[in-house]
C-alpha cells in the first residue's frame, strides 16, 4: 500500500534533522541565573541556582556533557531533572 | 523589670524581661563588662515577658518579642531564659545579611578555626562544649557561624552554650566548676542548660578566626572514633545544607562557601569519644 505523503510530512522529512534515533545535547543550555563551580580536587562541579538558592553536586563534567553531540537515555534524564530544577535552559531551536 | 544593653561582638542588643529568674541568669551567664550604657545604640530589640490571658493562672506562660512582634507561640514560664536565647539566634540568622550563616558550631585554637556543622542530635554542642573548654581553645560560637563574605574569616559571636539532656551531665563532670543557668524542663530539645563559656572566650570576642577545617560530627555510642575525608563536592553540599542564608546573598554567598571548601581539610566523624576527636584535631587538621 502506498503512503499518502502530506504536505506537513514531506515538510518534516525534508527539513528536520532529527529524524534519527540518536540524541543531542544542544538542546539545553546553564541559565544565567547559574553558578558552576569546577572543584580543584577533581571531585566534579557544583551548580548553585541563584535566585532559588538550590545547589547540586555533579560527578560529570557538565559543560562537556552539554557540548557533546550525542548522549545516552541516562544523561538525558539528568540534563531534564536539571532542567526542571532551574539550572539548565531549552536552547532556542535552530529553526 | 530588667531592661538592659548587652554588648555582644558584634551586635549590640537592648533585652527586657519581667521574669526574674532572666534576669538572675543573664547576670549569671554573662561577663559584667558585656552590660553597658544604654546611651549606645542597640542593633536589635528583644525581650521576654509573661504572657497575658487566663492560661496564666493556670499554666503560666511567657512569650519572646522582636521589635514588638512576638514571632513564636507562648512557651512555658519555665523555659523564657532559653527562649530568650533561642530568640537570639533567631534573630541574628535572620537579620545579619552582612555575613554568610552557617549553623554550626564554631571553635578556635589561637586565630584556626574548626567549623563544627551538624543537626540537632549530632553532638555539636557538646563537642563545642568540651573543646572550648581545653587549653588553647575558644568558642566562637555552639550555634552559627558568622563568615564574613567571600572570606575564610569568622566572627565570633560569644554567648552561652546550649546543653540538651545527657550532655548536661557530660560537661558537670568535665568541668565541675562550670557555671550554669537554670535548668528549662521539657522544652521540644528536651531538658536544657545553657554552659557559660569560659574565660579566654569571652576575652577574645572580637578576634576573627580563620576556618581551617571544617569537621561534620556524628555521635554514635558504639564508634570510638570513625573519620572519613570528603572530597570538596561531598563537603560542599553537605555545607550548603548547614547554610542559613545562603540564597539571600547570591552570587557572594556561594563563593563564599566554594572558597571555605577550597581551603579547608573536610572529614565526617562518627565518635563516642570527645578527647578522640580533640587529639585527632590537635595532631591531624590545626
Amino acid at each position: 500500500m502506498i503512503k499518502k505523503i502530506t504536505t506537513w510530512d514531506v515538510f518534516h522529512h525534508e527539513t528536520l534533522p532529527g529524524t534519527t534515533p540518536k540524541v543531542t545535547s544542544h538542546s539545553y543550555t546553564i541559565t544565567g541565573s547559574t553558578l558552576l563551580h569546577k572543584f580543584s580536587d577533581g571531585s566534579g562541579v557544583v551548580l548553585y541556582q541563584k535566585n532559588t538558592g538550590a545547589a547540586t553536586g555533579l560527578t560529570l563534567d557538565i559543560e562537556s556533557v552539554l557540548a557533546r553531540e550525542n548522549i545516552d537515555a541516562d544523561t538525558l534524564k539528568l540534563l531534564n531533572q536539571l532542567s526542571a530544577s532551574g539550572f539548565l535552559t531549552p536552547s532556542p531551536a535552530k529553526y | 523589670m530588667m531592661q538592659i544593653r548587652l554588648n555582644l561582638p558584634p551586635f549590640i542588643f537592648d533585652i527586657h524581661s519581667s521574669v526574674g529568674f532572666v534576669e538572675q541568669n543573664m547576670h549569671h551567664m554573662y561577663p559584667d563588662e558585656l552590660f553597658i550604657n544604654s546611651s549606645r545604640p542597640a542593633d536589635y530589640f528583644v525581650g521576654v515577658e509573661k504572657a497575658n490571658g487566663l492560661r496564666k493562672f493556670i499554666r503560666p506562660q511567657a512569650s519572646f518579642s522582636f521589635d514588638a512582634i512576638e514571632p513564636f507561640k507562648t512557651l512555658p514560664l519555665n523555659h523564657a531564659y532559653a527562649s530568650l536565647e533561642w530568640g537570639i539566634n533567631y534573630v541574628v540568622a535572620n537579620q545579619s545579611l552582612q555575613y554568610v550563616i552557617l549553623h554550626s558550631g564554631i571553635v578556635a585554637k589561637g586565630d584556626k578555626a574548626v567549623l563544627l556543622p551538624g543537626p540537632p542530635g549530632s553532638g555539636k554542642s557538646t563537642m563545642t562544649a568540651y573543646l572550648s573548654g581545653r587549653q588553647g581553645w575558644r568558642l566562637l560560637s555552639d550555634e552559627m557561624a558568622l563568615v564574613l563574605p567571600e572570606t575564610l574569616k569568622v566572627q565570633p559571636f560569644v554567648r552561652p552554650i546550649c546543653l540538651k539532656n545527657k550532655s548536661v551531665d557530660l560537661v558537670k563532670r568535665w568541668y565541675p566548676d562550670a557555671k550554669l543557668s537554670t535548668v528549662a524542663r521539657n522544652t521540644h530539645k528536651g531538658d536544657v542548660v545553657h554552659l557559660c563559656p569560659g574565660d579566654s572566650s569571652w576575652q577574645q570576642r572580637d578576634d576573627l578566626a580563620k576556618v581551617n577545617a571544617i569537621v561534620f560530627l556524628r555521635y554514635d555510642q558504639r564508634v570510638d572514633l570513625e573519620i572519613t575525608e570528603l572530597n570538596q563536592n561531598q563537603g560542599f553540599m553537605q555545607l550548603a545544607q548547614n547554610a542559613v542564608n545562603l540564597n539571600l546573598h547570591g552570587q557572594q554567598g556561594f563563593n563564599t562557601l566554594v572558597n571555605l571548601i577550597e581551603n579547608s581539610a573536610v572529614f565526617e566523624v562518627v565518635y563516642n569519644d570527645v578527647e578522640a576527636v580533640r587529639t585527632f584535631l590537635e595532631q591531624d587538621v590545626l
